[in-house]
């Protein structure tokens, strides 16, 4: 029985210098850079391949679906049945989410990392798009609040979300099996989940806005497949591949500056 | 990669199966007769305490006992994976049963499948019935309509209230409350799956029947693994087992409801680690489970069943004053919330390091009720003590984590932090069909639930804490009062960091091959701590001190640490390395800390504590011994 099975990671060569330096990461100014750089190079082998994973694919699906919400799309294999026209809440959206990835996951494991980062996404980019910046009351659709990200620059900050918190929770999924049994006081513990969570959202802000790069490839992803037909299963996979390997790629990039 | 857990079919009840799912299957009997029997179940003495349960419910039983049985026996992987696929496992029963038309239908099947692997976290869960399954009568009333509801009187069924009882405080608490604020009686309806459990709750069963003479029954029902011994710990299927046992009881009474006495921070579970995830925080009362058990039951039922969740909106704290409030404090020491009996020792009847032990321990110290739920009890004192568990920490800790944020965060803070998980809560929430409604109450809750955390950790201060002293360092109090960190030398604090880095690593570098000598053990201190420590300086950094230059081991640059290590061994005696340090101590800056890095794989050093401690006195230096 028990309310909680306690995880660890593997005292090996790999994983213990990581254990070790989850306390002095945050003393430093590149320790955050370098403990999310060694974890995921640790990883790497999965995180190349994450794209393929059809809890994955079926999160994004279902952001594409949303942000295309509006759009009168031909439709391509089977793509959600997201109906806004009733305003939805965002739970009620969560749970039509959870609803489609569990008809199509492979992992459970990385179908519900895959879950959490889009639930994580509609409540971000609700908040954010909501005149009142708050969940309660607001004095939009959802409708109104998801054609919002119906245009390359929207869907692409959708997508930059959801792959920083993709990645935020992937990496906690390590990290945190042993950080708190590390640090002296809360304090400190909490400090190393803010400057982890602060460090991601600036890499990916550096890997969708500062460089252009995956900024342009999203909009213009959006523009050549969702504009005018619902993309398949193929093209998410590839729209998957780049913006992982693009963040992984900065993840990496930022411990070796 | 394998990305998904163990693939078992499971045969029970000797079904004529052809076609397997998967490769891998296994046998699952209950009668001791059978060459396969692995599963003690105590169905016929549970059905003639009753006189008669109908087919469909003796299938029930069965069934629920033949999954909580492989959940037992399938191992979901080591804790110490690096992604834990393993722990979602697919499973393929294959059970005979009596009542095959009812078992057959899809909407029953779906419920099942949907319920189980939300309760469980599990990939998959796929049934094929099988009809011809049946059992002789268990006694001489052992017939249609002969249960016990059939001979009391319909007014005094009403009367009538079904409580699973675990033994823990919970459930004894609802008890107690029933108790005190009706004229009902109570049926205590029990899974007793080892002889600790069996003795914990008959103990209590007594007490409860000396308090309320003729007002208390008790329904036990033996379910545990024979032959095999468990693999698996997690017991994710117990709810549905234990629930199912409650429901056959109430059916046995004709009544079309029971209740689950568990307070609402524990059902809802929010996880306090991205590991924790798919179940790996527990889902035994969470409102969506007891949701779909109560549809499922209502199918079986055959009309609308409910499953009560009276102490959904209260928190451990209240669960303590329930025992207050009526006057019967005295029973919490006999009540054991521990899910780790085996670690308890001595006189303990809890091991004090498991989460159950910490949020209770907290709560009683919130609720002033630590008289009754005293430090005897635990065969682990996490307050004031180091906690050297490392699980025990990650516990106690993110319990404590989780708590003092939620006491913080407004509302909105409150719904992004858990949205994803809240989004399985809120259309299934008791009484309330508003999902911000519902996330409100959420809210509170965990609020007033921050507070109590919050108070019983104060309590506890008072208690132990001895002004006067340090807090004992990785005691629950020295981690959450933390206030005096402040005033620790931020170059100590680099130190402590650089030690728990040389504490882990040098031993096994070592462990094979001794360094050579003082110059070699230098190069893998430098090896180990350059990475994380890039500005670190190894070779010969001179340091200026009365115009003359003098060279430390190791220097790190802007925090004004110095290292030397000495490396005690055959010829350099423990004299030679005190000697040593001792001229370091003079020759090097006041304004500078100094670490010395004491290797003495032979143990030389008889008493680490003299030895540094003589020397500590002497500057602002740390002197650690490594071996």
């Amino acid at each position: 029985m028990g309310h909680e099975r306690l995880g660890a990671l593997p005292k090996n060569t790999k994983w213990l210098p990581i254990i070790q330096s989850i306390v002095s990461s945050i003393e430093t100014e590149d320790g955050i850079e370098s403990i999310a750089s060694e974890t995921l190079k640790n990883v790497r082998s999965r995180y190349r391949y994450i794209h393929q994973d059809e809890g994955v694919i079926a999160a994004y699906k279902f952001l594409i679906a949303l942000a295309s919400s509006s759009s009168k799309l031909i439709q391509q294999g089977s793509p959600p049945n997201v109906q806004l026209e009733d305003n939805p809440s965002v739970y009620s959206l969560a749970r039509s989410l959870k609803e489609w990835i569990y008809q199509n996951q492979d992992s459970v494991e990385y179908g519900e990392i895959a879950r959490a980062a889009a639930a994580d996404t509609i409540i971000k980019w609700t908040t954010e798009k909501s005149k009142q910046q708050t969940i309660f009351h607001t004095d939009q659709t959802a409708k109104e609040i998801w054609s919002k990200a119906s245009d390359g620059s929207g869907f692409c900050e959708v997508s930059r979300i959801f792959f920083t918190k993709f990645t935020e929770r992937y990496l906690k999924y390590f990290l945190e099996r042993e950080a708190s049994s590390r640090f002296s006081d809360l304090s400190s513990r909490e400090k190393f989940n803010s400057q982890l969570e602060q460090h991601l959202d600036k890499i990916s802000q550096h890997a969708f806005e500062t460089s252009k790069i995956t900024q342009s490839f999203a909009a213009g992803w959006y523009n050549k497949y969702i504009k005018t037909q619902f993309p398949t299963n193929k093209q998410i996979e590839g729209f998957l591949k780049v913006a992982f390997g693009k963040l992984q790629e900065e993840i990496s990039r930022e411990e070796k500056s | 990669m394998s990305n998904t857990g163990k693939q078992l079919s499971v045969i029970c009840n000797q079904p004529p199966v052809g076609q397997l799912e998967y490769d891998e299957y296994l046998t699952i009997a209950y009668d001791r007769q059978d060459p396969d029997w692995n599963l003690t179940i105590g169905l016929p003495h549970f059905v003639s305490q009753v006189y008669h349960l109908n087919n469909r419910i003796l299938d029930l039983l069965e069934l629920s006992a033949f999954v909580y049985a492989v959940d037992r026996y399938t191992f979901r992987g080591s804790k110490e994976a690096i992604e834990y696929h393993s722990w979602g496992r697919n499973f393929d029963f294959h059970i005979k049963v009596r009542d095959y038309d009812f078992w057959e239908d899809k909407s029953v099947q779906y419920l099942l499948q949907d319920c189980l692997q939300f309760m469980t976290g599990d990939s998959s869960y796929h049934f094929t019935f099988y009809p011809g399954h049946s059992t002789e009568p268990t006694n001489m009333f052992d017939k249609v309509h002969s249960s016990i509801g059939d001979l009391i009187n319909k007014r005094d069924i009403c009367k009538i209230s079904i409580i699973p009882f675990s033994g823990g405080l919970d459930s004894l608490a609802g008890v107690l409350e029933v108790l005190e604020k009706s004229n009902h009686k109570v049926m205590l309806v029990s899974h007793q799956s080892s002889p600790g459990i069996k003795k914990t709750q008959e103990a209590l069963w007594r007490k409860l029947d000396t308090l309320y003479r003729g007002r208390i029954g008790f329904y036990p029902f033996q379910c545990h693994l024979s032959k095999y011994r468990a693999k698996e710990e997690s017991q994710r299927t117990r709810s549905f087992l234990f629930c199912s046992i409650a429901f056959s009881i109430a059916q046995a009474y004709k009544l079309e409801s029971f209740s689950i006495y568990e307070n609402g921070v524990t059902s809802i579970n929010l996880p306090r680690r991205q590991d924790s995830m798919n179940a790996r925080t527990s889902r035994t009362t969470h409102p969506q489970v007891v949701y779909k058990l109560q549809q499922l039951f209502s199918l079986i039922d055959g009309s609308d069943f409910s499953i009560n969740t009276p102490f959904i909106n209260r928190t451990k704290k209240d669960i303590f004053e329930v025992f207050y409030k009526y006057n019967r404090s005295e029973l919490i020491s006999s009540a054991v919330s521990c899910s780790q009996t085996r670690n308890s020792s001595g006189l303990g009847t809890h091991c004090g390091k498991c989460f159950q032990c910490i949020e209770r321990r907290i709560a009683s110290f919130a609720s002033n009720l630590t008289q009754f739920d005293h430090q005897g009890l635990y065969s682990t004192e996490i307050f004031s003590t180091p906690i050297t568990d490392k699980e025990a920490k990650t516990a106690a800790v993110d319990y404590v984590r989780q708590a003092v944020k939620v006491r913080k965060n407004n509302l909105d803070r409150f719904q992004s932090d858990y949205f994803s998980d809240l989004s399985e809560i809120v259309d299934f929430y008791p009484g309330e069909t508003d999902q911000f409604a519902v996330v409100e109450k959420l809210w509170n809750l965990m609020n007033r639930h921050g507070e109590a955390v919050a108070l019983g950790l104060e309590n506890a201060r008072t208690e132990y804490d001895d002004i006067g002293k340090p807090l004992e360092k990785d005691s629950l109090l020295s981690t959450v009062f933390a206030d005096r960190e402040h005033l620790i030398d931020p170059d100590m604090r680099l130190v402590n960091s650089i030690i728990s880095i040389l504490q882990e690593s040098i031993p096994s570098m070592f462990h094979k091959n001794k360094p050579t000598d003082e110059n070699d053990l230098n190069d893998k201190i430098h090896a180990i701590l350059k990475s994380h420590y890039p500005k670190l300086k190894s070779e010969h950094p001179a340091v200026i001190f009365a115009l003359a230059k003098v060279v430390p081991d190791h220097e790190l640059e802007d925090a004004n640490l110095l290292i030397e290590a000495k490396y005690i061994r055959g010829s350099t005696s423990p004299s030679k390395a005190s000697s040593g340090i001792s001229e370091d101590i003079t020759k090097y800056p006041e304004d500078k800390t100094i670490l010395f890095v004491v290797y003495d794989p032979e143990r030389s050093i008889v008493d680490d504590r003299d030895f540094a401690g003589d020397i500590e006195k002497k500057r602002k230096c740390k002197v650690q011994v490594i071996r």
